[in-house]
């Protein structure tokens, strides 16, 4: 029976020691150990002996069995690492190989500038408003001061429709609109497309987008609209951008002013977008004309305020080094999709 | 407006190099456009006359020359084929320096020795322009005796050789160009702005024409002179006409100095009697004519409205016809000048003429303005009236005429004008304010520095009223003033501040974020977006198989930029089917676009009542190349409205727009009102655009959709209690719409159907011809209790007879 017994403990041994993989172990567990094993069977065979070797002999396979478990759960382990060690291999992959996602589309330029000034504005309690781009000579001209024999007036630089509907030539119309319908404190911008009667080449174009500001309340100082115009340059172009003010003239703002900003491509050093110069003309600006807020039905020994206007083909063109300005209609993706 | 640095010194002091001139005049509100320098970059460039002519040994087209440069004799190598023995040219010794940064050393040519180079007009940075008689490519003839050829009359360049050619022909200029603002027409003379640059400069205005003043009061007023009357028929629209007479004129060329300041400013000389008015407009600002005495019938000068159809032949010998809104100089037959404009041919100033009429009048800037518009004529002259002139200044300019005439001896001043005033010309006062103007300003500047300022401006301040001079009939009121003081006080030394002002909400509105949600899912969908101009012709439109009555809504330009350009759309879809054929042309195998735009619609001829049209907002998407079809569309689709929170919207057939394939189009709809048609191009546009691949095309109204969206969000409970899920299969006729289908389930399962998915569709002789199965996944549940079979088993019988009944279904066993 002894011999028996150590003879079942080694082959078993030798068994699990080959078991190449967890199936074959599995196999040789319910062999020796399983209800019907061959250790189990011993066990059951025990009661042939005598009152003396039955002790021995159960000590022995329970000796036995603790050293095949023991055994068992080691390979059990050992071979649970190969398998993963195995499947790590077979799962290793090239990362390099192309991803597998949906495209990505694109905003056009001209709207990427137009978000980026709302935000900046936004964040400094200014609201958005837009009207019509078929809008009236009333809100283009008339309440901004630009009485009928102005030259901005002319056929050559405004498309009419009849004697006094038009496609808008800035957005300030949308300012009127909004001081006639409401009340100082005013805070807003326009952002929207224009027209003006300029054939399409490469700086040009009959159409094209302005973003205009208004600002409406007591006390407003020609200061207030400097600082104003520096923070957005600073936060539309960068932090150390500067703002230079020179006189100028629009019919509905006194005083008026161009505003200059050191170039954002080259710091003010002079490159080809700045033409040498260091400053890039911006805006135009200035104090609303007192005829435009007596329009308006405000009183301008009361209030004062401050507008401004600018381009946005012109700072997208700019900060993107876009140098044809036909590209932004011509709609090409493989332009569409750089932005 | 061009100035030269030379004549702007006769006015004011200038110690600063003329860029830093032009910054600072920049700074304070005349901005420079261009300062162009001539003969800066000359250098030893000396005056040379040619002695031999050979030709080079080596070389068919090369030349080898003697040239004698005064103090020495050059032997010069040249290509340039137009030169003789004998001609005086300039000659660019060694070491020479020639504009655009060109320079000039002894050196070989083909063996031959060369000392220097004979200049071209080109070559010395100056243009034919004026010097009429030498050539563009060849060697500058200074003079060329035997053909009595000479660049500049009055020169013999036999006694100049040697001499630096800069000196010769006066190269030496700096030219300043000015953009002159509307309000300010006083800037559109040298005066003006010499004033301006003494005022820049801080130094004295040295007001050299101040005898002017003194001269106006001492000259009578006269109603006839040699026979000479005038009148003013329309004084709405002359504010001003006076005339003085010069007799034994003797018209001749100008002197040197004065063709220099006319050609400075961008004139050329024409002779001593028309360049003393170009000379003196350029000068003062006031626009002068001359006319032949003789040239004026009945000697009866009459300022009148033209006749409806009156013609004219102006100097520049163009039949020009007018109508009553002009204004005309007449005598008693015809029109002489279209007043402001230009003058007419049959009262041109002759080599013979030997009494002159000079008329310094003011006209109606907007007249003026509007005539020369029509006839197509700005001049010199129109461009100054129509910023309005000064009535005061007429007077001051005529008398300069007068004073140049002497000067030049080109005549005898007869005594006395003739000078109609109807409108005297009004002085603006203004108060000054200096708290109000600080305070508008965001300065503390003192009275006392606002009132040094305001007079160095020549606006006198008397009892706190600012009293403006003649020339600035711009300033009006405070803000007028807040502008002269700021120009002055220095427009870069405004501090930056940010208001204190009450605090204001910086929000968007709810269409705006509908918008940038609408946007935002579009680029995550891989949409590029476009931008595309709002014009349109009638050619796209029908191409675009725009119906009818969305055609007759689109809306004409009087004035379009050309024939493509003539409407505004009424539709977005032609502009979008464009830019697809302008990709497809470009070879790009696929392009997702989408355009976020206006289109116009004159409904109820809203235009026509001076009302603004209707302008609503719409998305389009344009789509083709990819994996795509009608369902990616859909799918798109579906995927904004859930962005954007609008989801009580069916799904609709449409086959009656015919920009659409009819069995491949659809409207949602949201009630009755249509929020956006999708579906694929009609092949029918697709091949009047040459275009051979599918479109897929849809239009969303943003304008209305912001009304459906829900602008707020609301928890709805995680469910508790456990779905049941049934799958069921159906055979329908083909022409069965599924969403018909999906409808009565969802009916008639009520609240308890959570979703409905189909999950299949399969067509197959065996289920029948003109047949579809479909296979439906409906999942129930109850947010209250957990469902029960024999419940949910009574709901799919009753959900079946019902499809059985209503589109006779069958179910697949």
């Amino acid at each position: 029976m002894k011999e028996k017994i150590e003879q079942i403990k080694n082959a078993s041994i030798k068994e699990i020691t080959d078991a190449k993989n967890l199936k074959e172990l599995q196999d040789i567990k319910v062999k020796y150990l399983g209800k019907k094993g061959e250790l189990t069977t011993l066990l059951k065979e025990m009661g042939k002996l005598s009152a003396e070797e039955r002790p021995i002999v159960g000590k022995l396979v329970n000796e036995v069995r603790d050293l095949l478990e023991e055994k068992f759960a080691e390979k059990e382990k050992e071979l649970e690492r190969k398998a993963l060690e195995q499947r790590l291999q077979t799962e290793n992959i090239d990362v390099t190989e192309p991803s597998k996602k949906i495209k990505l589309g694109s905003i056009h330029p001209i709207t990427q500038i137009i978000k980026e000034v709302e935000e900046i504005f936004l964040g400094m309690g200014y609201k958005i408003s837009d009207g019509p781009e078929v809008e009236k000579t009333y809100y283009v001209f008339d309440q901004l001061n630009t009485p009928l024999d102005h030259p901005a007036r002319d056929i050559q630089d405004t498309f009419y429709i009849t004697d006094n509907i038009i496609l808008r030539s800035q957005t300030s119309s949308v300012q009127i609109r909004e001081m006639e319908n409401s009340k100082p404190p005013i805070k807003m911008i326009c952002p929207g497309a224009v027209y003006r009667s300029d054939t399409v080449d490469a700086t040009h174009s009959p159409v094209f987008h302005q973003v205009e500001g208004l600002v409406v309340d007591k006390n407003i100082s020609m200061t207030d609209l400097k600082g104003t115009l520096e923070m957005f340059a600073k936060k539309c172009l960068g932090e150390n951008t500067k703002i230079r003010f020179r006189p100028h003239h629009f019919p509905y703002t006194e005083p008026s002013a161009e505003a200059d900003v050191s170039c954002f491509v080259c710091g003010g050093k002079g490159c080809r977008v700045c033409k040498g110069e260091g400053w890039i003309e911006l805006l135009g600006c200035g104090m609303v004309h007192p005829n435009v807020l007596r329009n308006c039905g405000i009183d301008p020994e009361e209030y004062s305020g401050f507008a401004f206007g600018f381009g946005v083909e012109r700072i997208a063109m700019a900060k993107f080094g876009i140098e044809d300005m036909r590209l932004l209609y011509e709609n090409d993706v493989r332009f569409l999709k750089q932005f | 407006m061009k100035a030269s640095r030379e004549w702007l010194e006769e006015y004011s002091d200038i110690d600063v190099n003329t860029i830093e001139l032009g910054d600072k005049l920049t700074m304070a509100g005349q901005k420079v456009e261009t300062i162009e320098q001539t003969g800066k970059d000359i250098k030893n460039v000396v005056v040379g006359k040619i002695l031999e002519i050979e030709k080079h040994q080596d070389s068919d087209h090369l030349l080898v020359t003697k040239v004698d440069v005064g103090d020495e004799i050059l032997q010069i190598v040249t290509g340039a084929p137009n030169i003789q023995v004998g001609d005086i040219v300039p000659i660019a010794k060694d070491g020479a320096d020639l504009p655009n940064d060109v320079h000039i050393k002894t050196g070989l040519l083909r063996g031959v020795s060369s000392c220097g180079m004979m200049c071209s007009v080109g070559e010395l940075g100056i243009g034919v322009q004026d010097y009429p008689n030498q050539i563009e490519n060849g060697i500058m003839i200074l003079q060329r005796d035997k053909e009595g050829i000479k660049a500049i009359s009055d020169i013999d360049f036999n006694t100049k050789l040697g001499k630096d050619i800069v000196e010769v022909l006066e190269l030496q200029e700096d030219i300043i160009e000015f953009e002159i603002t509307p309000n300010r027409p006083d800037c559109l003379s040298i005066e003006g702005l010499g004033r301006e640059t003494a005022v820049t400069l801080n130094k004295t205005f040295k007001n050299p024409r101040k005898d002017l003043d003194e001269i106006g009061k001492n000259v009578q007023d006269k109603e006839e002179i040699e026979g000479l009357k005038v009148d003013i028929e329309a004084p709405d629209l002359c504010y001003r006409y006076i005339a003085r007479l010069v007799k034994n004129v003797k018209i001749g060329p100008s002197p040197k100095w004065l063709v220099r300041r006319l050609k400075a400013c961008g004139m050329r000389s024409i002779n001593n009697i028309v360049d003393i008015t170009n000379y003196v407009m350029l000068e003062l600002g006031q626009p002068m004519h001359a006319f032949d005495i003789e040239s004026i019938e009945g000697k009866h000068i009459t300022v009148r409205r033209a006749k409806d159809g009156e013609k004219i032949t102006t100097l520049d010998e163009v039949e020009r016809e007018l109508n009553s809104d002009d204004l005309v100089i007449s005598d008693t037959k015809k029109a002489v000048a279209i007043a402001g404009v230009m003058g007419g041919l049959n009262s041109e100033i002759e080599a013979d003429t030997k009494t002159v009429v000079f008329e310094s009048a003011v006209f109606y800037k907007g007249a003026v303005r509007k005539t020369s518009k029509k006839v197509g004529l700005r001049t010199e002259s129109s461009s100054r009236f129509e910023k309005g002139l000064s009535p005061e200044n007429a007077l001051r300019a005529v008398n300069r005429a007068i004073q140049l005439v002497e000067l030049l001896g080109a005549g005898e001043a007869i005594p006395g004008k003739i000078d109609k005033y109807p409108t005297v010309q009004k002085i603006n006062k203004v108060k000054l304010e200096p708290e109000k103007i600080n305070q508008l300003l965001g300065t503390n500047i003192s009275k006392e520095e606002m009132i040094k300022i305001l007079e160095s401006l020549e606006i006198k301040v008397e009892n706190d009223i600012a009293i403006s001079p003649y020339f600035r009939q711009d300033i009006e009121q405070r803000a007028d003033l807040a502008e002269e003081i700021a120009r002055f006080y220095g427009y870069d030394k405004l501090e930056t501040t940010l208001m204190k002002a009450e605090t204001t909400d910086g929000i968007k509105t709810k269409e705006q974020k509908i918008q940038d949600k609408i946007l935002e899912t579009l680029q995550n969908n891989g949409l590029s977006e476009i931008y595309t101009y709002g014009f349109i012709n009638e050619k796209e439109l029908d191409q675009s198989n725009i119906a009818p009555e969305i055609k007759k809504l689109s809306i004409c330009l009087t004035n379009p930029l050309n024939d493509d350009y003539k409407y505004m759309r009424p539709s977005t879809i032609p502009s979008m089917l464009a830019t697809i054929k302008t990709n497809i042309n470009k070879k790009n195998k696929d392009a997702h676009l989408f355009d976020i735009s206006r289109r116009y619609q004159n409904i109820g001829g809203k235009v026509e009542q001076g009302e603004v049209p209707e302008q609503e907002t719409i998305l389009t998407i344009g789509m083709y190349g990819g994996e795509i079809d009608f369902y990616t569309l859909k799918g798109l689709m579906e995927n904004i409205l859930e962005q954007i929170s609008v989801s009580h919207y069916d799904i609709q057939k449409e086959t009656k727009n015919h920009s659409y394939h009819p069995g491949r189009c659809a409207n949602l709809m949201v009630g009755k009102d249509i929020i956006a048609t999708l579906g694929e191009v009609h092949p029918e546009v697709l091949m009047n655009y040459e275009i051979t691949e599918r479109v897929y095309l849809a239009e969303l109204n943003i304008t209305k959709v912001v009304k459906y969206a829900r602008s707020n969000k609301k928890y709805v409970e995680v469910p508790k209690f456990p779905a049941v899920e049934r799958d069921i299969a159906i055979i329908v006729d083909e022409e069965i719409e599924v969403g018909q289908i999906e409808k009565i389930i969802t009916k008639k399962a009520k609240k308890l159907l959570e979703n409905i998915e189909l999950f299949d569709i399969y067509r197959d002789e065996k289920i029948g011809k003109n047949k579809k199965s479909l296979a439906y996944n409906l999942k129930f549940r109850d947010k209250n209790k957990t469902l029960q079979d024999e419940e949910i088993n009574n709901m799919m019988d009753s959900i079946i007879n019902e499809l059985t009944t209503q589109v006779g279904a069958e179910l697949r066993k």
